[in-house]
């Protein structure tokens, strides 16, 4: 093995120009595969990373700390009403060091969706098969063996009962100790996240990687992309210290997620003739609804997520009323007090209570319906991006609904209480009563309780250039050498969790620009 | 969840915290109810005091602001021995969390800071008559209330900000826990190394 090549660029004294074959912006789920790809067909990779480089050393366990180590605006992102409410990684191994490990293919309706309207006629299940494979097999992706913990268990209690689908989780893990804090990095490394995967295999492979280094813009003429500009920050990566990093490469990968993508581009000044970039962006935007069980359910223990139920996701068809999945979040004190929006004893009351928790989440399938068009990412005069995503009826109708199926569900695995997070639900004592309530309760934004973990779209392939930014490899086609290989290539929002897809369609894209670059 | 119109202390609305705590000195007894748990160590922060050089977002004007609205968000939370050690270090969690926001997004909550700061601001929109430091437990509570129901989004999102600030500063630290039933997180070995692939 190599020394590595490791560049924390709040530590630079003076500006610096690096040279590579590709420079890859991101070491999140598109970025790294991409890198590691890159990187083992022989070609000369540099990796930019905004965030910081932590390992499972550094990780304290300790919310407020993952918050200000590992996400993005200390996990309190927003959207520009301030209704929705994002997390989102920010380190090296972008958001795979913080996500709770759940891994699912690109569903079979999502593929037929996208290939009907979106002009992706390679994306079908048997042509990406060998890709989800591979991954597969790199990750370590498997099916959860061990027991569900508690909190998740109400799903498969609920659903048997109802009669509703419901199916195992499978995770991108090895030797894990079913510790149950995979949002906080992972302590013992049993998380295949990029940190330990693809990242230190590119600097095995002699890429380089630069990490507290914010892409600022790509310079481009005549169609090609001509540098990369980027900034360092401070160690605790909050300001700029004023040194430049500069990349001159043969060509340029982009994976800076679906936020920080078309940021870039947009600072950048990207050719978009037809008005598409950070339009159609997508968050799987989910409601939340807490049941109080007679038995301990430490829902900050054990494997986060290990099962679901599909059963509402395509009731109505892919185009038909909005669809959503059902799945678990893990709770644990921070994020917990945050979400339930009421204050004083009311509060302290519920928060003594968490022990006994569970909280079910409906993770809305947004760009599929032709009312769900999603948010538009644009800049500020600072150049920070920001995501006006508006809830359309459609989806209030589907935030309604899951509420509705979220009580059945907590209710028919045995929940005393279920409580909506909504400010004006109440703690209700019965299935009965939660449902005539639910069909009461205005549907406002900070009045439902929203958040996202997933953020999509923005910079799409496609196979009609009038309304993709990217050819179905990826490649940006109005600026020669530049390819997306993150989130924001989805045309519409994935459907299940989407890492498994990044890693995928990255794979695929990479495999295919490595044999160009080296033709 | 409670409806926050209701007064925490029905019997008690005209008083202020200082005029509060005579009377509960003259009358322990009568005033030992548990629904007054704020309380009785509700002027132990009156001087809270952190230099604005130790302050990145916060302005003078916002810990005043804060120090009256903790106890109240926090209420059945706080330990009986919190004092203004404690307040001052849950002002200095509020104040490193909210340095790490958007740049946007700390415009906006300066701006909602600086007017909740202004009297007319504070009488008309929340509707507390008396500056913060001397608001009753109950103003706050009710003041606190309606914007939580408000029928205009950006009252609703003030509060929610407030929430926000307030509960993930005192849940995210281990002082919190022990009375939530949260044991903290588990001591484990750290193997070394990745397994690249």
């Amino acid at each position: 093995m190599r020394t590595r090549k490791v560049i924390d660029a709040s530590a630079l004294s003076d500006d610096v120009t690096l040279e590579a074959d590709v420079a890859v912006v991101g070491t999140g789920a598109g970025g790294g595969f991409a890198a590691k790809i890159l990187a083992a067909s022989g070609l000369k990779v540099v990796m930019l990373e905004e965030g910081g480089y932590f390992t499972n050393r550094d990780f304290s366990l300790r919310e407020s700390d993952a918050f200000r180590d590992l996400y993005q605006e200390n996990a309190a992102r927003k959207t520009k009403d301030s209704a929705i409410n994002i997390l989102q990684g920010k380190a090296v191994g972008g958001a795979t060091v913080v996500n709770w490990t759940t891994s699912f293919r690109t569903p079979a309706n999502t593929l037929a969706h996208w290939r009907a309207h979106w002009g992706l006629e390679e994306y079908t299940p048997s042509k990406l098969a060998p890709w989800f494979q591979e991954v597969e097999r790199r990750l370590d992706i498997a099916p959860w063996t061990g027991d569900p913990n508690e909190n998740n268990d109400v799903v498969r209690r609920g659903a048997e009962k109802l009669g509703w689908h419901w199916g195992v989780i499978r995770r991108n893990v090895r030797r894990c100790q079913n510790l149950g804090y995979c949002g906080m990095g992972c302590p013992v490394n049993a998380k295949r996240s990029m940190l330990v995967t693809t990242v230190p295999a590119v600097l095995d492979l002699g890429g380089v990687l630069v990490y507290r280094a914010r892409a600022e813009r790509f310079l481009h003429r005549g169609g090609k992309v001509i540098g990369l500009e980027a900034m360092a920050l401070d160690g605790e990566g909050r300001l700029p210290t004023g040194k430049r990093i500069s990349v001159n490469a043969r060509h340029f990968v982009l994976a800076g997620g679906a936020i920080g993508t078309p940021a870039l581009l947009l600072r950048s000044k990207a050719p978009d003739p037809d008005d598409l970039l950070g339009k159609r962006t997508f968050l799987h935007p989910v409601n939340i609804s807490v049941a109080l069980m007679p038995e301990l359910v430490e829902p900050f223990h054990g494997a986060p997520q290990s099962l679901y139920s599909d059963h509402f996701l395509w009731s109505d068809g892919a185009g038909g009323e909005i669809g959503y999945k059902l799945e678990v979040p893990p709770l644990f004190p921070q994020l917990s007090a945050t979400v339930m929006k009421t204050h004083g004893l009311a509060h302290a009351e519920l928060m003594a209570r968490l022990p006994y928790m569970n909280a079910c989440i409906a993770l809305m399938r947004d760009g599929f319906h032709p009312e769900s068009i999603g948010g538009t990412v644009t800049l500020h005069d600072d150049g920070s991006p920001i995501i006006d995503y508006p809830v359309s009826d459609a989806m209030w109708d589907g935030f309604r609904r899951a509420y509705l199926s979220l009580a059945e569900m907590q209710f028919a695995a045995g929940a005393e209480e279920v409580l909506p997070l909504h400010t004006e639900a109440k703690r209700y004592k019965s299935w009965a009563e939660a449902q005539a309530a639910i069909r009461a309760l205005p549907m406002e934004i900070l009045k439902v309780y929203l958040g996202s973990a997933h953020v999509m779209g923005g910079c799409p392939m496609g196979g009609d250039s009038r309304t993709s930014l990217l050819d179905t490899l990826g490649s940006y086609r109005h600026l020669d050498n530049l390819s997306v290989m993150d989130g924001s290539v989805f045309p519409t929002s994935v459907g299940a969790n989407p890492q498994l897809s990044i890693y995928c369609v990255a794979m695929r894209n990479a495999t295919a620009l490595a044999r160009r670059l080296n033709g | 969840m409670t409806n926050h119109r209701k007064p925490l202390f029905p019997s008690l609305p005209d008083l202020n915290r200082r005029s509060f705590l005579k009377l509960g000195a003259a009358a322990p007894v009568a005033l030992s109810a548990s629904s007054l748990t704020a309380l009785p160590f509700a002027d132990a922060w009156a001087s809270v005091d952190i230099p604005s050089s130790e302050l990145r977002f916060l302005e003078p004007g916002d810990v005043t602001i804060l120090t009256a609205l903790i106890p109240i968000v926090l209420a059945g939370a706080l330990p009986a021995t919190f004092g203004s050690e404690d307040m001052a270090e849950i002002i200095r969690r509020i104040d490193g969390s909210l340095d790490r926001l958007a740049p946007y997004i700390k415009g906006e909550l300066r701006l909602l800071l600086n007017l909740m700061d202004m009297a007319p601001v504070r009488a008309l929109l929340a509707r507390v008559w008396s500056p913060w430091e001397t608001a009753t437990e109950y103003d706050l509570d009710a003041f606190l209330g309606r914007w939580r129901d408000s029928s205009i989004p950006q009252l609703r999102s003030a509060y929610a900000a407030l929430h926000e600030m307030i509960t993930s500063a005192w849940y995210g630290e281990s002082d919190s826990w022990g009375r939530i039933g949260y044991a903290g997180p588990p001591d484990v070995e750290r193997p070394i190394g990745e397994d690249p692939a």
